[in-house]
């Protein structure tokens, strides 16, 4: 999968889930969409401790592949380039 | 570069697990997570302990067991369910010293093991819900089935599904899963570290953090969320 489509697949689940919980600020369908790929996730209130197992879970769907906990810092978890570069690694 | 094997990668999530516990796993993926609700003690003050599933069943008969100990990877987690009651001992230093020669990650007794202050010298975490000196001696009935699933305590064990053990209790995660809950556990006890560090800090409390006055007033919604 390309990084245009994954930034795709993933902005429209955050989107989701963000929508599903209620996320404050309310702004937070509209940022989704356009979401920095280096934008902090959880800063942005688009992803918390609680909802990431969700996003980790659905990347893992997308790829067919469980994630390589030895090849990522925490750090990657919370980008939309660092959560390609898990995709990848999850791909391979 | 060589792909990890299933060793590498179960080594990696043990080591994951070192930093953190039951709570965050139960916290930031609870929809995988299920308690193994027993009333299972450490016996020789190892209360932790994770791998791979390795159950069998038995009545009171070492041969299940036995049977079980003989296939068990290593690095899995033997979990001996007696359907008897009172147990006799199902494990004792013999039979954990071979599991720790065997590489085991630890040895669960649903029934009883003996030999206590053997086993704190083996390195091996041994949990039992009974403890008594009368040895399981009997070698009769072999089992068809090793490893087996085994229903108890509100869980299905399932060979291969992963168990966790600390301080706290026991929980199950299916295998195919246990990536993605590790993982969303240790970005959780990140964010809960980064928070307990901005308190110590900054001084501000848990009232302050969770606008508990606010919510008292009703101008506020109450909690925070790392």
């Amino acid at each position: 999968m390309d990084r245009k489509q994954f930034y795709r697949e993933v902005t429209g689940f955050l989107t989701k889930v963000s929508a599903e919980n209620g996320t404050p600020g309310s702004g937070t369908e509209a940022l989704a969409t356009d979401i920095g790929e280096d934008s902090n996730l959880f800063d942005l209130g688009l992803i918390n401790s609680f909802t990431v197992i969700r996003m980790i879970v659905f990347i893992e769907d997308l790829t067919g592949a469980q994630i390589d906990l030895a090849e990522h810092d925490l750090e990657t978890f919370y980008t939309l380039r660092g959560l390609y570069t898990v995709a990848n690694g999850a791909d391979q | 570069m060589t792909a990890p094997t299933v060793a590498d990668r179960d080594a990696q999530l043990r080591r994951r697990f070192d930093g953190l516990g039951c709570a965050q796993l139960a916290d930031a993926a609870g929809e995988f997570v299920t308690p193994l609700r027993l009333d299972l003690r450490p016996r020789n003050g190892r209360p932790r302990l994770c791998g791979p599933l390795f159950p069998v069943v038995t009545a009171d008969d070492m041969l299940p067991c036995l049977q079980a100990l003989a296939s068990a990877p290593a690095g899995s987690v033997l979990f001996l369910h007696n359907t008897t009651t009172p147990s006799e001992a199902l494990a004792g230093d013999i039979f954990v010293t071979s599991a720790a020669v065997q590489g085991l990650a630890g040895i669960i007794v649903n029934g009883a093991v003996r030999d206590l202050a053997d086993l704190r010298d083996i390195d091996v975490p041994v949990f039992s819900t009974e403890v008594t000196f009368v040895s399981a001696r009997t070698t009769a009935t072999r089992s068809e089935t090793v490893p087996a699933v085994v229903d108890i305590g509100g869980a299905t064990l399932r060979p291969g599904d992963w168990i966790f053990a600390d301080e706290d209790g026991f929980l199950v995660v299916e295998q195919h899963r246990v990536s993605a809950a590790i993982t969303a556990a240790a970005v959780l006890r990140q964010r809960e570290d980064g928070l307990k560090e901005a308190i110590r800090d900054t001084g501000r409390t848990l009232a302050d953090l969770t606008d508990l006055t606010g919510f008292l007033n009703g101008e506020a919604d109450l909690g925070f969320v790392p």
